[in-house]
């Protein structure tokens, strides 16, 4: 929060599709935008740095041959959504086109760490065919990051249709940006146990020191099986990122 | 390595061990409670009497404890075994039993002062109230037997001299006649009085009784009275802010009437208000009425209470005069006992010569005349005489005495929290946290790439 109250004010031009082919451009202040997300403040920051550390990690291994990310973790506060961000944004910084898309229909989080961001089109629309793809995504000028939202929380019950079509969502934005980093659900809730098991590779697990417990990281390793690809130390007190 | 502080791990942890741990805590205390709250209920009650240090016997002072030895004393297992019947109490025992259980609850204590504290444990409250009453009038009461022909101590006061077995005068035996009347006389007194004693001592004790049965109902009647009148206040108070609003919005609706008409969209709007208002104060539990009958009940309580409180006292006075008279009497009795001259045959005058036998005659004459006009003076001389006991303090309503009760609710308590606890440690220990990447590779199949850290914020 002190980093946030030091920083500037600065504006951030949001390119929001209202449907039919029209955009609208909305202004967000920096100050509304969660103080995690190294965009909103001084990507000169420590953080910024150890995500771009992050990033080159990724790019380096060759099982991210499908350009995909399925950020997830053992449980609730992990830091998903932050990580997810984050990530996007370094991805991005590297002049590739990123679509950061969320997962979490029960408990979305994009609007919310946006600073109540207002969107016409979220992605349960476009994958109930309510609207089109190109209409839920909206995009960060600044930073040639586009992200998919959700726009009203939907429970697991209403979304065994929606979910049929999420492969081929997912084609879709593969064919149109060159990274896809998808914020997740928690591994270890019942309901999307199979859905991780099955759809979630290669995942990225995302482990919160001193917060998620071992049997947590091993329950959510063993379900996430062979598409457990990676394990980020998210809250690190000590500095483990030479490891 | 480093330790995770306990608090943040405790942070960590599931809220369902949180919540089993508190279930574990609250069920041992519930179980604790409710094994302490069944095992029976000990109560307590105890009378205070003052004892008289001068009319111990040199035995008795040699005891240490008169005041104890003295009351063992009169708490004969006779005297118990009807004090028991009285009461109603071990009936099915022996005579010898009986008192062997009656002694069981009783104890004895001498407090500091000449005084003496009998107390009497039980588990009914009313019996333990009325049995030590009933052993405190028992020992208020008791009058040590007269004791004939007995020799007065060396401390008392010139006491009437020795008849010897002589001659006695028509005038002597005319005396004698007179006082064997008397004595007479004074023993059909005294036996109606005892009899009275008798029939005053059980009525004492079954208003005693009653007076328990009567203080435990009005207790009863007063909580349930006091609960309905908190729960009508708390139900008053629940609608009293709905109502207000209720009122707040009819009084709107009056005045928009007033400027308009029943189509305009504010007349609705408050019509909409006032009805809602209505249903919610609808939905309310009324205000429940206090319980007359249980006040009228309490009422009649309170005055059989003040009712049976005057008649004890009426009776305690009587016990009280009867006790008094009881042992002017005995001492007269034991006055004149003393004072009549050991008669012989009148044929034994012959022995004696004149002069010698004037002598005594002198000498009888004076000892009488002693006993008839003295006789108040004289009862003060003997010791044995006089009731050493004098009831300062009757029995009250019985205490509880659950001093170990207490200590094992205590102990279930703490066992519970105890047991709390231990399990919050076993789920520390099994929920033990990520503390860096060494313990993640513990966990974690090698074949998955650590891609890196990010350092804790400082925000």
């Amino acid at each position: 929060m002190t980093t946030q109250l030091l920083m500037p004010e600065r504006r951030l031009s949001l390119d929001i599709p209202t449907g039919r082919g029209l955009r609208k451009v909305v202004e967000v202040s920096s100050k509304k935008i969660h103080p995690a997300f190294v965009f909103a403040g001084d990507e000169l920051l420590p953080a910024a740095a150890h995500y771009q550390g992050v990033a080159d990690n990724l790019l380096r291994g060759d099982w991210w041959n499908r350009r995909r990310v399925f950020v997830t973790s053992p449980r609730d506060g992990d830091g998903k959504t932050c990580t997810a961000f984050n990530l996007a944004w370094a991805l991005s910084s590297r002049d590739q086109s990123v679509l950061l898309l969320e997962l979490n229909f029960a408990r979305p989080q994009f609007r919310a760490v946006l600073g109540d961001l207002r969107i016409w089109h979220g992605i349960e629309c476009a994958l109930r065919g309510s609207a089109k793809p190109a209409d839920s995504v909206f995009s960060m000028e600044a930073y040639g990051l586009n992200v998919c939202a959700v726009r009203d929380a939907t429970p697991f019950s209403q979304l065994k249709q929606p979910l049929f079509r999420l492969s081929a969502f997912l084609d879709w934005c593969s064919q149109k940006y060159d990274w896809l980093v998808l914020d997740c659900p928690p591994v270890l809730s019942k309901e999307w146990n199979h859905w991780h098991r099955e759809y979630a590779s290669p995942a990225l697990m995302v482990v919160r020191e001193q917060q998620t417990t071992l049997i947590e990281t091993r329950k959510a390793s063993k379900i996430l099986g062979d598409n457990l690809k990676g394990v980020l130390l998210n809250d690190s007190v000590a500095n483990d990122a030479a490891h | 390595m480093q330790t995770t502080p306990l608090l943040a791990r405790l942070n960590a942890l599931p809220l369902r061990h949180k919540l089993i741990a508190a279930a574990i805590s609250l069920a041992a205390i519930l179980a604790s409670l409710v094994l302490t709250r069944s095992l029976p209920h000990a109560y307590a009650s105890s009378a205070l009497l003052s004892f008289d240090a001068q009319a111990a016997q040199p035995g008795e002072q040699s005891a240490g404890e008169p005041a104890k030895a003295r009351a063992e004393s009169i708490l004969s297992d006779g005297a118990l075994s009807k004090l028991a019947n009285q009461l109603g109490m071990f009936r099915a025992d022996s005579q010898n039993r009986q008192a062997a259980q009656f002694r069981a609850h009783l104890t004895l204590s001498t407090v500091p002062g000449s005084k003496l504290r009998v107390t009497w444990r039980d588990d009914k409250s009313a019996q333990a109230q009325a049995a030590t009453n009933a052993v405190a009038n028992l020992l208020g009461s008791w009058v040590p037997a007269p004791v004939l022909g007995r020799n007065p101590s060396s401390s008392a006061p010139s006491p009437p001299p020795q008849a010897p077995k002589t001659t006695i005068t028509p005038e002597l035996r005319q005396q004698s006649g007179d006082l064997r009347g008397s004595i007479d006389q004074l023993k059909a007194r005294h036996k109606a009085l005892l009899s009275d004693e008798d029939q005053l001592l059980p009525q004492l004790n079954r208003a005693d009784r009653k007076l328990v049965a009567l203080d435990a109902e009005q207790h009863r009647l007063a909580g349930i009275v006091q609960q309905a009148k908190a729960e009508r206040q708390q139900q008053m108070n629940a609608r009293q802010p709905t109502e207000t609003k209720l009122a707040a919005a009819q009084k709107n609706l009056e005045d928009l009437r007033a400027r308009y008409t029943e189509a305009y969209p504010d007349v609705q709007a408050a019509k909409d208000q006032v009805a809602e208002l209505a249903a919610q104060l609808a939905a309310l539990p009324a205000a429940r009425a206090l319980p007359q009958a249980d006040q009228a009940h309490l009422d009649a309580t309170t005055k059989e209470i003040g009712d049976v409180r005057s008649e004890r006292g009426r009776l305690l006075q009587s016990l009280e005069d009867d006790q008094t008279l009881d042992k002017t009497l005995r001492d007269r009795l034991e006055v004149l006992e003393l004072s009549i001259p050991s008669a012989t045959p009148d044929s034994a005058q012959i022995a004696s010569p004149p002069s010698h036998a004037q002598q005594e005659q002198v000498q009888n004459q004076a000892a009488a005349k002693f006993a008839l006009t003295n006789f108040a003076n004289a009862a003060k001389t003997v010791p044995t005489g006089r009731n050493p006991f004098q009831i300062l303090e009757r029995a009250g309503a019985a205490q509880p005495v659950d001093g170990g009760r207490l200590l094992l609710e205590w102990l279930g308590i703490a066992a519970g929290i105890v047991l709390g606890f231990l399990y919050l440690a076993f789920a520390l220990w099994w929920f033990r946290v990520v503390q860096g990447v060494a313990t993640l590779e513990k966990f974690v199949s090698a074949e998955v790439a650590y891609v890196g850290a990010i350092p804790r914020m400082v925000r």
